[in-house]
């Protein structure tokens, strides 16, 4: 008895590991970028003067005509190692989702399958233990994931935001030591660290869809009188007994909750009923509210 | 979100100024002002008070 639930227990251990081989096997070509050749990690390690106050210091006891190329050797390699962790950064924003949702994915359905043939009664119940456990694993990593189908905006926003920032870098490069000096390198060198995070890029795209908004509400802002058949009705629906009685509040109040769900905000009713780019809009509220 | 900043409704035909004004008013406008075109038409102008940070900025460009 015993002998057989030591083997059925190194059989589940067998199966799970070649389940976990699988699943690793899997997910190594789901990472989406190639292997690196650069042992990065020494590149990093040689470029440390540049990041400890060494060559700040040979670049502040150089003589002014000396100055320019320290200057230029420290930016250059600053970007590097930005470039390197960027590049890494990158790879575990955009790999790690890919190896967690499908490797998961992977080990819940080998070990639901293997619950499914085994036919052991005490195996089943650990197999089917195990499978829901990777799968209410995943569901829960999932949750912390759910970024990632954002991931892809924001990196290219990042990758945007890194070029914008570099480039008075690139031009300060080209001049003197006098007009383009070491602090002021240091400075665009953060902006164009910082151009490569996740809260810069999320404020660039909000800034974007802000800006985007605003130029709807401007196009709205200002137009000719256009006066159709779903304005019409709209009109009679909010003062059924003309403009100049009072207006329906019940209908006013069906009508700011349609304006709410399929309008910017801070639109007025006049747009809607008046404007010339809300036709469709003002259709789209007779048939929604059934306006007679 | 109430309408901030100036809202302006062109070239509307004299008879239907009225209307306009009305469905201006629904969102209470600190002023309306009615401009003749002298063409059979009027420019209505609604004020609405000014756009403050963190609203959608719809004030007049011009």
């Amino acid at each position: 008895m015993n002998i057989g639930t030591r083997s059925g227990r190194r059989g589940i251990t067998s199966l799970l590991l070649v389940a976990w081989c699988l699943v690793l096997s899997a997910c190594a070509p789901l990472l989406g970028y190639p292997k690196d050749p650069e042992d990065t990690d020494a590149t990093l390690s040689a470029l440390a003067p540049y990041f400890n106050g060494a060559k700040d210091v040979e670049y502040a006891h150089a003589p002014p005509a000396a100055k320019t190329n320290i200057r230029n050797e420290i930016i250059f390699a600053r970007m590097r190692a930005y470039d390197i962790t960027f590049a890494d950064f990158e790879k575990r924003l955009y790999g790690d989702g890919n190896a967690v949702t499908l490797g998961s994915d992977l080990a819940g359905l080998i070990l639901a399958g293997l619950t499914a043939t085994t036919g052991n009664a005490a195996t089943k119940s650990v197999l089917g233990a195990a499978s829901a456990g990777v799968i209410g694993a995943k569901a829960a990593i999932d949750k912390d994931l759910y970024y990632q189908k954002t991931i892809p905006a924001l990196l290219a926003q990042m990758e945007a935001d890194r070029l914008q920032a570099k480039a008075p870098i690139v031009t300060g490069m080209k001049v003197p030591d006098e007009q383009y000096p070491l602090v002021q390198a240091y400075i665009d060198l953060d902006a164009y660290k910082n151009a490569g995070s996740i809260p810069s890029a999320i404020n660039a795209v909000n800034k974007d869809a802000g800006n985007a908004k605003d130029d709807a509400l401007d196009t709205l802002r200002t137009g000719v009188f256009v006066e159709d058949t779903s304005g019409q009705r709209l009109r009679d629906y909010l003062w059924p007994s003309g403009v100049d009685k009072p207006v329906d509040k019940a209908h006013l109040t069906n009508l700011r909750r349609w304006m709410s769900a399929n309008l910017p905000a801070g639109v007025p009713v006049e747009a809607l009923l008046y404007g010339p780019t809300l036709a469709s809009k003002r259709k789209l509220a007779v048939s929604d509210l059934a306006v007679p | 979100m109430p309408p901030c900043g100036i809202w302006t409704r062109k070239a509307v035909p004299t008879a239907k100024v009225a209307e306009v004004v009305a469905a201006y008013r629904l969102d209470n406008p600190i002023r309306i002002d009615k401009i003749d075109n002298h063409n059979g038409t009027f420019d209505v102008v609604a004020t609405f008070p000014p756009c403050t940070d963190g609203q959608a900025n719809n004030q007049p460009n011009d």
